[in-house]
């Protein structure tokens, strides 16, 4: 029997087959081909081909029309089989007509060598499409974020021109991509300096707030995050700007900034104003508790001071009556402060006009500025339409007199003239209850008083106390001849020289109607006597007019008495005085009599 | 237990993660790196489910590109498809529809679970909103849509059991 000869043309073209029957069971095997086989242990004759060769299951409609005719052949290609070696082996599958058997031939054709570099080919483009893929998405991620971003977006090449705008910097700028692009970023950002470093490469990452413009000529504020970032070209160097409009803030800011300062200077000036109020505050309490204008004085030289610590000054008492001007206080070598007094002529405490406003502005005549005292002021202390001070203040410097300060001194000087006006009006209602107001001599309220006290102090002493009482003579009878008034005038006149007559530490008081009575501590009874006769003596030469008219001559009489000879008690020594008046009435008046 | 043989495909386009899945599912492993395939690679695996036992012949086809679809030939007799797609690319997403059809032009009864892999790279509650979107309801041949992902092993098995018992019943 001839052996056919394709077994052996397949063998040299590195193609193994199989001989199946129309049931797909293995009639032959050539050599190789279990190699190609999933389950080689399956290829043997009289076994199903499926098992050895799984690729073929499922295709039994196909292989079936090959075996009827139907179809000429059947194919399937590229097999990837593990081989021997790590690769894998590939092959193709031609299934013809077996006429002679009724059959198939099933060939396989080695393909590896054509399919390995199919596979490097097909890897090498998939990956790089993979890749491709990944940009694309990246990029078309990248592209969404930039353009639905908020803020702007501009990359420009290292010397400054535009390559990429995005929507929020086209919106922010007015400009379009095109009017945009391949321009210089010096058409948006105009601080110059900040262009020139990012152009020498100085400006790594940074935020920055620069001012910028718009299409329109319209300056805004933009805060931009800049970095230098690798260019698409190698080697170059990218400036990425995403920057923000921050106009309004930056108009806010210095719109807070403002209102801060001018909230610090508010808050500087009440506590400066609370400082002056406690310090005011303590004055006029310091002021309350005092008892004479001494003492008002000297506070007030002790606490204004503090008051006006740049300014210098002084605080002057009017004496009317006087028509002169005491200095109470000066501070910081005032002008006058060497001048105990001066006349009110020239003043502005002569005459009131005006509010202490208005007078905040005036100056005396006597403090005329010099080169040294640029600035200055004089301030009336007024009460009920009196002048009854002055409160002065000059400044070393110009513009430390400021109206704050002038404003303040205007409430200074109210306090003490309300301070300084209290104490004189004390001082005048206690005059006015201790005070006769027709003599100008103690009352009997005061003489009461106060002789207690010397009897007292007498006594503690030992010393001797003398009592002098006096009584008018004849006093009803010139009443009457020339009226009261003209009594009252004699009353007077007794009254002054009694005053003027009398020792400093002697009390002389109107005791009633026409009679007086003067305390002399520390006298004998010898020298009580000895002083009542020159009192009466006195009164006797009194050349009193009244209405022009001379009243005549006036005469008194004296009861003269002492303590302790004539008396232990207050009571007992003016009744001993009032005895001995009684009999100097009695002994023909106009002569002195003691006890 | 009389154990039926099948023939299932997985389709999709290159680079999906085909081959993954499937050693995943037959060798239970996973390896990062991408090896393109060419032609076609056959694996074998029994399930053994309460129904019978399945042994299923899964062809793991060369991934289809924009110039070279599926080789006919090669779907031929499959009763089933898993048709792959990988949710980074938004490409193998829109060409589902297309290797459906492809499919079931070859094998009208044909079954077919759909694939979405790697989706270990997202956000679950980003994958769920994607399936709920993406469910083939129209399509009576498409038994469900899993996310997947050959990486993690996320509903890998499930995938192939859910086309197995199907077919199973069908048998």
């Amino acid at each position: 029997m001839n052996t056919p000869l394709w077994p052996k043309l397949l063998s040299q073209r590195d193609m193994e087959y199989l001989k199946v029957d129309r049931s797909l069971r293995i009639l032959e095997i050539s050599s190789g081909v279990k190699l190609l086989a999933e389950s080689p242990s399956e290829i043997d004759l009289g076994k199903d081909v499926r098992e050895g060769f799984p690729e073929l299951f499922g295709l039994e409609n196909s292989l079936q029309k090959v075996i009827s005719g139907q179809q000429k052949s059947f194919e399937l290609q590229c097999i990837s089989r593990k081989g021997d070696r790590d690769s894998p082996i590939y092959f193709d599958i031609s299934v013809l007509k077996n006429n002679g058997e009724c059959g198939l031939f099933v060939l396989f054709n080695d393909v590896t060598e054509t399919m390995e570099m199919k596979q490097k080919l097909v890897q090498s483009s998939n990956r790089a499409n993979l890749l491709l893929s990944t940009i694309t998405a990246n990029q078309t991620y990248i592209e969404q974020l930039i353009r639905s971003m908020a803020d702007a977006l501009l990359v420009t090449s290292i010397s400054g021109n535009i390559k990429t705008v995005n929507q929020a910097a086209i919106q922010m700028f007015g400009y379009s991509e095109v009017e945009l692009i391949r321009q210089p970023i010096s058409l948006l950002i105009t601080d110059s300096e900040f262009l020139h470093q990012v152009g020498i490469g100085e400006e790594e990452d940074r935020y920055v707030e620069v001012p910028c413009r718009k299409k329109t000529g319209e300056e805004i504020s933009v805060a931009f995050s800049c970095a230098i970032i690798d260019s698409d070209i190698a080697d170059l160097k990218n400036v990425l700007y995403i920057g923000r409009d921050i106009t309004e803030r930056k108009q806010m800011e210095a719109e807070l900034q403002q209102a801060n300062s001018q909230l610090t200077i508010s808050v500087k000036k009440l506590e400066q104003r609370n400082r002056e109020m406690q310090l005011l505050t303590e004055l006029s309490q310091l002021l309350q508790t005092c008892f004479t204008m001494e003492e008002a004085y000297s506070v007030i030289a002790q606490k204004i001071s503090p008051l006006f610590p740049d300014l210098i000054g002084g605080v002057f008492a009017i004496e009317a009556e006087k028509n002169i001007i005491e200095v109470v206080t000066t501070w910081g070598n005032a002008p006058l402060s060497n001048i105990p007094q001066f006349s009110l002529k020239g003043c502005c405490g002569e005459e009131r006009h005006g509010t202490n406003e208005e007078f905040t502005q005036l100056l005396c005549q006597h403090l005329q500025m010099s080169s040294d005292v640029p600035q200055g002021c004089c301030l009336p202390m007024m009460m009920q339409g009196e002048s009854i001070g002055l409160l002065y203040l000059s400044s070393l410097e110009s513009g430390k007199l400021t109206p704050d300060s002038k404003r303040l001194a205007v409430s200074v000087a109210e306090h003490i003239a309300l301070a300084l006006a209290n104490l004189r009006l004390r001082e005048t209602l206690r005059t006015q209850s201790i005070q006769d107001p027709l003599t100008g001599l103690f009352n009997r309220r005061y003489l009461e008083e106060t002789a207690a006290r010397e009897i007292q102090r007498a006594s503690n002493w030992q010393h001797s106390l003398g009592i002098i009482m006096l009584d008018v003579d004849h006093f009803k009878r010139f009443n009457d001849t020339f009226g009261h008034q003209a009594g009252d005038t004699v009353l007077r006149e007794v009254g002054r020289f009694l005053n003027q007559n009398i020792r400093g530490k002697d009390l002389a008081c109107r005791y009633g109607g026409e009679e007086f009575i003067i305390i002399i501590p520390e006298a004998t009874i010898d020298y009580t006597i000895q002083r009542a006769s020159d009192l009466r003596s006195g009164i006797k030469s009194l050349g009193i007019e009244h209405d022009g008219q001379l009243l005549g001559r006036i005469t008194s009489s004296f009861g003269v008495a002492c303590f302790p000879e004539h008396g232990q008690t207050l009571n007992a020594v003016i009744a001993a005085a009032d005895g001995a008046l009684y009999h100097a009435k009695a002994s023909g008046r106009d002569r002195v009599i003691s006890a | 237990m009389e154990t039926i043989t099948q023939k299932i495909c997985l389709v999709g386009d290159y680079g999906v993660g085909k081959t993954s899945l499937i050693r995943r599912f037959v060798e239970r492993q996973f390896r990062d790196e991408y090896l393109s395939n060419v032609g076609v690679k056959i694996s074998r695996k029994t399930l053994e489910l309460a129904q019978g036992n399945v042994r299923m012949l899964i062809w793991d086809l060369e991934g289809s590109t924009k110039f070279q679809a599926i080789v006919p030939t090669y779907l031929q007799g499959a009763m089933g498809a898993i048709v792959v797609a990988d949710l980074s690319r938004r490409e193998t997403l829109e060409g589902l529809t297309d290797h459906i059809q492809r499919f079931l032009s070859i094998n009208p009864q044909g079954l077919i679970i759909v694939s979405l892999n790697k989706s270990d790279l997202f956000d679950p509650l980003e994958v769920a909103e994607l399936l709920n979107r993406i469910g083939f309801k129209d399509q009576q041949q498409v038994l469900a849509t899993y996310a997947t992902s050959a990486k993690t092993g996320q509903d890998v098995d499930l995938i192939f059991e859910t086309l197995a018992l199907q077919l199973i019943e069908l048998a």
